[in-house]
């Protein structure tokens, strides 16, 4: 169990998130939704350990992760949002890298890696520096860092962000089968299609605080409400979409007035 | 709107435009590791300015006190400044090619410019146009920096004490002379090299160019160093050489740029006034050809870089062996691990090929200043007997390289990736400095056996191999002091310049690089001469890192972990080295 506990976060003085608490359990697949600078990735760098909580804690397996940050790290995986690697090592060269400072067994490291990005369609690619990389190419990297050591928790922030079509929908297939052998799986992402797909449970977040909590079944129900989408406008959008978008051309095209 | 109303429109856009893109071409100039990375560019121009200013206005103090001695005529004015002169043009020329050579890439249009620029609306005119503005910046003021304030001084200082010198018959030609010698020869050398860099970027296809790049870059550094350091000796020879004429006066650059300054204070001399034509039909041609190749070259495209950073074939087959070496020295996973990312750091990222390439140059020509001297006093019989400047070269290169290695690590190469060495952070690390250091010991070992034929040609089996072994202690020596305290690991921590100012405690650092190089050369000597110390010496570098090592554990095991930061807001700007 994997367990957000009260996690505020304030920038100089600005709350990112605030007073976020929930609980992921093994096999659960959690989607966590949030419009731009909701508070998402502060609350992603905090679960993996990136960026220290200003109060609150995160509880792993029953025991505060502070008190061992190193142990827990060793059951984490983690696609970030932005694709940041060392662009002077070739794909292979970085999952040898993750491999070896995560302590596998170099045949380990050798195997999971070289099948890994055979799998994700990069064995051709695998020598190249991933300064050549297309964005996709470097995601699909950061996938298979992710996984190459059989972590407990994943956590992936938009882990679609540059994949292609066949790409996307593999990934959401190995989510699925992630949860199916009893992983904990945090999903951060705006693609409320997949999330609504892919997550047994969801949490929005607006502003830095949780405002639902719920399987989507549930918050559908609830709100008598026929997709995510709706669920996701009705609780965080304030804005109608439609006129800001009309407004937005109008204004480019000098036609008509705000 | 008409044809004509867009036209006058787009000429006047025109000009706020160049202006801008030449600016912001300038500031790339700073936008470099070597410079200060993250640091705020005006700051940073500001030191650069003033370490240009320095050497310039220390050799004026220096140089020109003989003037204040005695009084003297103009003539005998003349005479004594043919060194001085050679000197200035010289230091302008090696400065400014240094300066011009570290920032060579920013000369042309890259695939960044491409990529940011190549989609808005500006003509491969004008961004080339701005681009040779932007050179014409860089000479403006570094040229300047470099030389106005010794062009003001040197005159008067030169004339203070001569009886016969007139304002405008000898004060107004000494000015101009100096003036137009050091920042032409200044402005040639920044030429040449920027056509050098567009030279190569034409004959070589994008992935030769970005691996031969750096060695070409390092090779020049070299070349500038190597002169600075031996320029006691050139200057000796200066007089020698024009009065012998021949090629070695007509093809050499700082000597045409003397004869342009013996010619404006008015030397008669036929041969001063041909230097003088030859130096400036030199800056134009080259201004011309860069010019040309400015204008001439296509930004390169993003997917030529692309295809430039597949790994060649040998770069795998040694990343493989780095690799089995790791599997063979080190225990730890997470020590190889450290050991194959620190070598390919330093292999593959341009920066830091260069400091490596400086640091090489700098110990070469340090070496070669003290070879020269040996040379000059004895012949090739005194470099046959193991003397000091000769047993000094292999610790040198040795030296300079473990410190140039310790600094660039400190160096992020790519500072927003640490974050996943951060997740896989554990304690203890000293599995991490481990693969750091064995790369230290590595490069010496290399240095080492690179040597052993050079010395094996020079003297005998069992002074190569004993100095070989002295060598590889003296290596292991060096990685346990320089690398006794590292807490940062490699290209992933903040570089925060100015933590030891060269600039104040040069002297200090002249008395470490004797002590570390020269005090175990002159033991060896001793060993060679007189077979004093020929046991006694080995044991004392083996105990003095015993000594160290075991404070490095004991430091090691008191380290929190390691030091992982974002670049901090306030990191000072600075030339100053670290090390």
């Amino acid at each position: 169990m994997l367990e957000a506990r009260a996690l505020s976060k304030f920038y100089q003085g600005t709350a990112a998130v605030k007073d976020v608490s929930f609980r992921i359990g093994p096999g659960e697949i959690l989607g966590y939704l949030g419009p731009n600078g909701a508070g998402k990735s502060t609350t992603v760098g905090i679960l993996t350990g990136l960026i220290r909580p200003s109060s609150g804690s995160v509880w792993y397996r029953g025991a505060d992760v502070s008190n061992d940050m190193v142990e827990y790290r060793r059951h984490v995986g983690y696609v970030p949002e932005e694709p940041q690697l060392y662009p002077f090592l070739s794909g292979r060269e970085y999952l040898e890298l993750v491999g070896q400072l995560r302590e596998m067994e170099w045949r380990a490291v050798r195997r999971t890696a070289d099948g890994l990005l055979e799998l994700l369609g990069l064995g051709a690619a695998r020598d190249q520096a991933i300064g050549a990389y297309s964005k996709g190419m470097r995601q699909k990297v950061l996938i298979a860092a992710a996984l190459m050591h059989n972590p407990d928790v994943l956590v992936f922030d938009e882990p679609l962000s540059g994949l292609d079509v066949t790409a996307a929908l593999v990934f959401r297939r190995i989510v699925s089968e992630l949860g199916k052998a009893g992983k904990i799986v945090l999903y951060s992402s705006h693609v409320l299609e997949v999330v609504e797909k892919v997550c047994s449970r969801v949490i929005v977040l607006y502003r830095g605080r949780v405002v639902a909590n719920d399987t989507v079944d549930h918050l559908r129900d609830l709100m008598s409400l026929d997709s995510l989408e709706q669920v996701f406008t009705e609780l965080v959008i304030s804005d109608d979409p439609d006129r800001t978008a009309r407004d937005v051309v109008s204004l480019v095209t000098g036609d008509g007035h705000l | 709107m008409n044809a004509d109303d867009m036209a006058s429109r787009a000429a006047r856009r025109g000009a706020p435009r160049f202006r801008l893109l030449t600016r912001h071409f300038f500031r790339r100039f700073f936008e470099n590791d070597l410079i200060s990375p993250g640091g705020d560019a005006h700051v940073g121009l500001s030191h650069v300015i003033g370490a240009f200013i320095t050497p310039g206005l220390l050799v004026a103090m220096l140089v020109l006190l003989k003037y204040a001695l005695v009084h003297t005529t103009w003539q005998r004015v003349v005479e004594l400044g043919i060194d001085d002169a050679l000197l200035y043009v010289s230091l302008s020329m090696i400065v400014l090619g240094i300066a011009a050579t570290i920032t060579w890439d920013a000369f042309f249009l890259d695939a960044r410019d491409h990529q940011v620029l190549g989609v808005l609306p500006v003509s491969r005119r004008l961004l080339a146009g701005a681009k040779l503005g932007a050179l014409g910046m860089f000479l403006a003021i570094f040229a300047a920096a470099a030389n106005a304030l010794p062009t003001s001084l040197v005159p008067i200082l030169m004339l203070q004490r001569v009886g016969d010198a007139t304002f405008f018959g000898n004060f107004v030609p000494l000015t101009i002379a100096h003036g137009a010698g050091t920042l032409l020869s200044g402005a040639w050398a920044v030429l040449a090299v920027v056509a050098i860099r567009g030279g190569l970027a034409v004959a070589l296809p994008p992935g030769k160019l970005r691996r031969f790049g750096p060695v070409a870059q390092g090779a020049l550094i070299l070349v500038l160093l190597g002169w600075f350091v031996s320029l006691p000796q050139f200057l000796a020879s200066g007089k020698g050489i024009i009065s012998a004429g021949g090629w070695w006066r007509d093809a050499s650059p700082p000597m045409w740029f003397l004869g342009l300054y013996e010619t404006i204070i008015g030397q008669p001399q036929p041969a001063f006034h041909a230097l003088a034509r030859t130096a400036l039909g030199a800056v134009a041609l080259t201004a011309l050809a860069v010019v040309v190749l400015v204008f001439a070259l296509p930004a390169r495209r993003s997917s030529d870089l692309a295809s430039a950073v597949v790994l060649s074939g040998q770069r795998r087959a040694a990343a493989d062996w780095v690799r089995r070496l790791g599997m063979l020295l080190l225990g730890h996973p997470r020590s190889r691990a450290s050991l194959s990312f620190t070598v390919a750091g330093l292999a593959r990222s341009t920066s830091h090929r260069l400091y490596l390439a400086a640091a090489i140059g700098a110990g070469l020509a340090w070496s070669f200043s003290g070879v020269f001297w040996l040379y000059g006093l004895s012949g090739m019989a005194g470099l046959h007997e193991p003397d000091v400047a000769t047993l000094a070269i292999q610790p040198t290169l040795v030296l300079f390289l473990v410190v140039a290695i310790r600094f660039a690590v400190t160096v992020p190469v790519a500072l927003p990736a640490n974050w996943v060495v951060r997740l896989t952070e554990r304690t203890p690390v000293r599995h991490d400095f481990a693969g750091v250091r064995t790369t230290a010991l590595l490069a010496g070992v290399i240095v080492v056996a690179a040597l052993v034929p050079v010395h094996r040609g020079l003297w005998r089996w069992d002074v190569t191999m004993y100095h070989a072994c002295i060598g590889l202690l003296y290596t292991r020596f060096i990685v346990a002091l320089f690398f006794s305290a590292q807490n940062k690991f490699p290209f992933t921590a903040a570089y925060v310049s100015g933590s030891i100012k060269l600039k104040t405690r040069w002297l200090l650092y002249l008395a470490g690089l004797w002590a570390l190089t020269g005090a175990p050369a002159l033991a060896e000597q001793q060993v060679f001469r007189y077979g004093r110390y020929a046991v006694a010496l080995p044991l004392v570098m083996a105990l003095a890192t015993s000594v160290l090592s075991w404070w490095r554990i004991k430091r090691e095991a008191d380290l929190p972990g390691l030091v992982f930061d974002e670049l901090p807001d306030d990191v000072p700007p600075s030339l100053e080295l670290f090390i």
